[in-house]
């Protein structure tokens, strides 16, 4: 590989790290489209970098939200098992069906984010008041306990398995999928949605992960240097953070959004009709 | 007993373990030392879930859970031997 396409592809993972970083999503979503449609890369082997960097970015963050008690390990190893299969499923279909499918799927998940995100800049979701459960954890913004309790397990056991095959199918992480189903389904407040997420993310990740490193779609050069990007895109992220203005950035991220995602659709429409 | 520090760190050295491996791999041309690199990376959630299991065995009730977390593992495992049998 050329130094210009190392140095291309660092520069894509620094973004989509310091986006995650800032926006609160994970890197995939930034990560394939911008590897797909402006590096040209087949989007199979974007998918897999993706995914196997995904590792990188849950371990570090993970690390941290460990640390501060906010990732609910019980519930995590729980919903794992059905994750899990998920993203072996998911990355199996993916690595079989054909290229212009997974691009149309990943233009309909970015139009799905894009949503999401116009819905939270419009209107923000509220802090999530809790009574008293079997879990807690100390707030540092209430500077009071937080205690809650998960519920619909079955519910959440089942959208896990969907949201581990869209994982393991289109490379990105919890942010998009798996956050909804801990906040909304499984009722944590949502940093410890956010939290856990995150852990279970690289648990996910890992099988899929697989998947892919023994059908010879991860290349090493490509994944080494899209963990260092995005790590040290998301150390810069979060450095930032504090002094930018989450709303102005969350509408430009979503035109970002909505370029890609009409962008890979019309590369799966191409793809379809050759 | 496992501490959930401890399984913060291990994740931690599990991801800068793999990134130097993968590194050191492509710095020398030998893709052995890359793909072990991968894999170290690609299992660090794994090596993560015996810790978990571990800190989930010390907590009151945690047995099922921590019976859950070892069968997360055993689906990893079984997926990596699946794909090398196959391969």
């Amino acid at each position: 590989m050329d130094p210009l396409s190392s140095i291309t592809i660092l520069a894509a993972a620094m973004f989509a790290g310091f986006m995650g970083a800032l926006l609160g999503i994970g890197g995939g979503s930034i990560m394939v489209p911008v590897f797909t449609v402006t590096l040209g890369i087949n989007v199979k082997v974007a998918v897999a970098t993706s995914l196997t960097a995904l590792i990188a970015t849950s371990a570090i963050s993970s690390s941290v939200y460990l640390r501060k008690r906010l990732v609910n390990l019980r519930l995590a190893v729980v919903l794992e098992g059905a994750t899990i299969v998920g993203s072996v499923t998911g990355a199996s279909i993916a690595a079989a069906i054909p290229d212009w499918a997974v691009e149309t799927m990943f233009g309909i998940v970015l139009f799905y984010a894009f949503t999401v995100m116009i819905y939270r800049t419009l209107k923000p979701p509220k802090a999530k008041e809790t009574g008293g459960g079997r879990f807690s954890y100390y707030d540092d913004a209430l500077r009071r306990v937080v205690s809650y309790d998960y519920r619909n397990l079955p519910a959440a056991t089942g959208l896990s398995f969907f949201a581990g095959m869209a994982s393991g199918m289109l490379g990105i992480g919890g942010g998009t999928v798996k956050v909804p189903i801990l906040d909304l389904v499984a009722g944590l407040p949502m940093k410890a949605a956010v939290a856990t997420s995150s852990y279970m993310i690289g648990i996910t990740a890992s099988g899929g992960s697989l998947v892919y490193l023994f059908k010879g779609l991860i290349d090493p050069h490509i994944v080494a240097l899209a963990v260092v990007g995005i790590i040290v895109g998301s150390r810069l992220g979060a450095a930032v953070m504090t002094r930018l203005r989450s709303r102005v950035l969350r509408i430009i991220f979503s035109v970002f959004l909505a370029y890609y995602a009409v962008r890979m659709l019309m590369r799966g429409a191409a793809g379809w009709w050759s | 007993m496992v501490e959930l520090a401890e399984l913060s760190q291990l994740l931690r050295a599990g991801v800068l373990a793999g990134l130097a491996l993968m590194l050191a791999g492509l710095a020398l041309g030998s893709h052995m030392v890359t793909t072990v690199g991968v894999l170290t990376l690609i299992l660090t959630p794994a090596a993560g879930l015996v810790y978990a299991a571990l800190i989930l065995l010390g907590e009151r009730d945690g047995r099922i859970y921590a019976a859950a977390a070892i069968l997360d593992l055993a689906l990893i495992l079984g997926t990596l031997a699946y794909m090398a049998l196959i391969r």
